[in-house]
């Protein structure tokens, strides 16, 4: 009777911890190295940036796509992590830039590179914030560094080329 | 309870001798009652008589000797030998003073608790157990057959996000400019260029111009990837700054943009006439309008 009861016990126990632990290990995302954007492949990134019409070639160290709208130009790079075979399609670093941007191109300029600078902190929504909030700051200004948790941000205006880049990568 | 058989019993009836002290007789206790459960437990040899409550002193001198050998009662009992039994008048029947009473009647109440514990300390025990074991084993069976998160979807994208969709200028032809307004209105001239822009990227290119001598002065450039995919307008004029024929030419290019909404339309047309001599720019209907005077141009584009 005891044995039976226990028996009951420990199926339902384990039952119950086997469903926990599935589920909390779903939402966990897997360590992709210290230089890498985790949980989400270069690849996934290129075919949602392709659904939206931007056009991706594969330069081998990294993913280009581009979106040309008028002459204004939206150009993306995404580089592999290129030491680590393990997690050669994971992104290391983001580079985005808007060329011939206008006063009219503020909104969609600051949507565009939001999205690639929130990217490692995408399940965050307060770090997403914190670096809304800072890229807002820096399109509108002249650009700077700054570091939200673990990577590095750099907005650079460059008179030269007409355009504005961000730079995201892992800060060492 | 009732003496063994061929012991004595007091005159009385209330007491029997068991061969070295006085035992109460003890009657049935009242059915349903708690000493009910004490029915049959004899005194344990010798010790209802340490307590003192139970036990009525010997009932004479001779008390002591085995019956066989002298009678253990008085035959005459007087008033001391008497006082002991009235002191019984009290509750003389104590339970069984401890469980070490010999007989098996004694022990079974106490057995039987500590059965009772002893079953639910083992079925805690085995419960906390299997919950324990269960859990344990459950989560880590868990663990090891989920992977983490390898690859998630993209994010979702902001509403303001560029997409291909805005590639275009909004229910825009290319008959729309090249065919309504400037040929069959104007009688221009216009010849397609299969080039790419290498500024809006667009694969294909048309430019049109006056038949009259003007064509060396205005122009019009349509750049597209289809008949309904026109990606940029721009008109040239080369007459100078403040040329009328040059702010017609720009106020008429955006009422023809425009020309699907009427309400739109002609505000489109107000502005480029009003800014065609100056560096300004407008978004208007999901065009963005730009002009200047050096080049003296003006251009319609997607606004984003």
């Amino acid at each position: 009777m005891v044995g039976a009861i226990g028996l009951v016990v420990f199926l339902l126990a384990g039952l119950g911890s086997y469903a926990f632990a599935r589920a909390d290990r779903e939402q966990d995302t897997k360590y992709c190295g210290h230089d890498c954007i985790p949980g989400v492949r270069i690849g996934t990134v290129v075919e949602a940036l392709q659904d939206q019409g931007h056009t991706c070639a594969d330069r081998r160290r990294f993913w280009s796509c581009e979106l040309r709208v008028g002459k204004v130009r939206f150009e993306a790079d995404l580089f592999r992590v290129d030491n680590l075979v393990n997690f050669y399609e994971y992104i290391s670093k983001v580079e985005a830039r808007i060329v011939n941007p206008d006063s009219t191109t503020a909104a969609a300029g600051l949507g565009y590179m939001s999205w690639f600078a929130t990217l490692p902190h995408r399940d965050d929504p307060s770090t997403v914030k914190k670096v809304n909030g800072w890229l807002a700051e820096q399109i509108a200004g002249d650009g700077d560094t700054t570091f939200i948790l673990d990577w590095e941000y750099t907005l650079e205006r460059e008179a030269n080329t007409r355009s504005i880049e961000l730079t995201v990568k892992r800060r060492y | 309870m009732a003496a063994p058989p061929g012991w004595p019993y007091s005159p009385d009836g209330r007491f029997w001798w068991d061969g070295a002290a006085w035992q109460p007789v003890q009657p049935p206790p009242p059915l349903g009652s708690p000493a009910q459960q004490n029915l049959g437990v004899p005194p344990p040899p010798g010790s209802p008589a340490q307590r003192g409550v139970t036990v009525p002193p010997p009932p004479g001198p001779a008390a002591t000797g085995h019956p066989s050998i002298a009678s253990p009662w008085p035959q005459t009992p007087g008033p001391q030998a008497a006082q002991p039994y009235a002191v019984q008048q009290g509750p003389p029947y104590a339970p069984p003073p401890d469980a070490g009473a010999p007989t098996p009647t004694g022990v079974a109440p106490q057995g039987r608790r500590r059965g009772t514990a002893a079953f639910v300390l083992v079925t805690v025990g085995t419960l906390i157990a299997a919950l324990a074991l269960g859990g344990v084993t459950g989560a880590a069976v868990g663990l090891a057959t989920t992977e983490p998160v390898t690859d998630a979807s993209a994010p979702s994208f902001p509403g303001r996000f560029p997409t291909a969709k805005q590639r275009y200028l909004p229910k825009v032809t290319v008959d729309m400019v090249a065919v309504n307004w400037l040929q069959a209105a104007n009688s221009w001239t216009c010849a397609k260029s299969a080039a790419p822009d290498p500024l809006t990227g667009a694969r294909m290119g048309m430019i049109c111009r006056p038949s009259d001598a003007a064509r060396l002065h205005m122009s019009v450039f349509i750049w597209s990837d289809g008949p309904d995919k026109v990606m940029s307008v721009m008109a040239d004029c080369k007459l100078g700054v403040r040329a009328k024929a040059c702010t017609s030419l720009f106020a008429k290019m955006a009422d023809t943009l425009l020309s699907p909404d009427r309400t739109l339309r002609a505000k489109a047309e107000t502005w480029a006439g009003e800014n065609a001599d100056r560096a300004a720019v407008t978004a208007i209907g999901g065009i963005r309008l730009q002009t200047s005077p050096r080049p003296h141009r003006m251009e319609a584009v997607p606004a984003i």
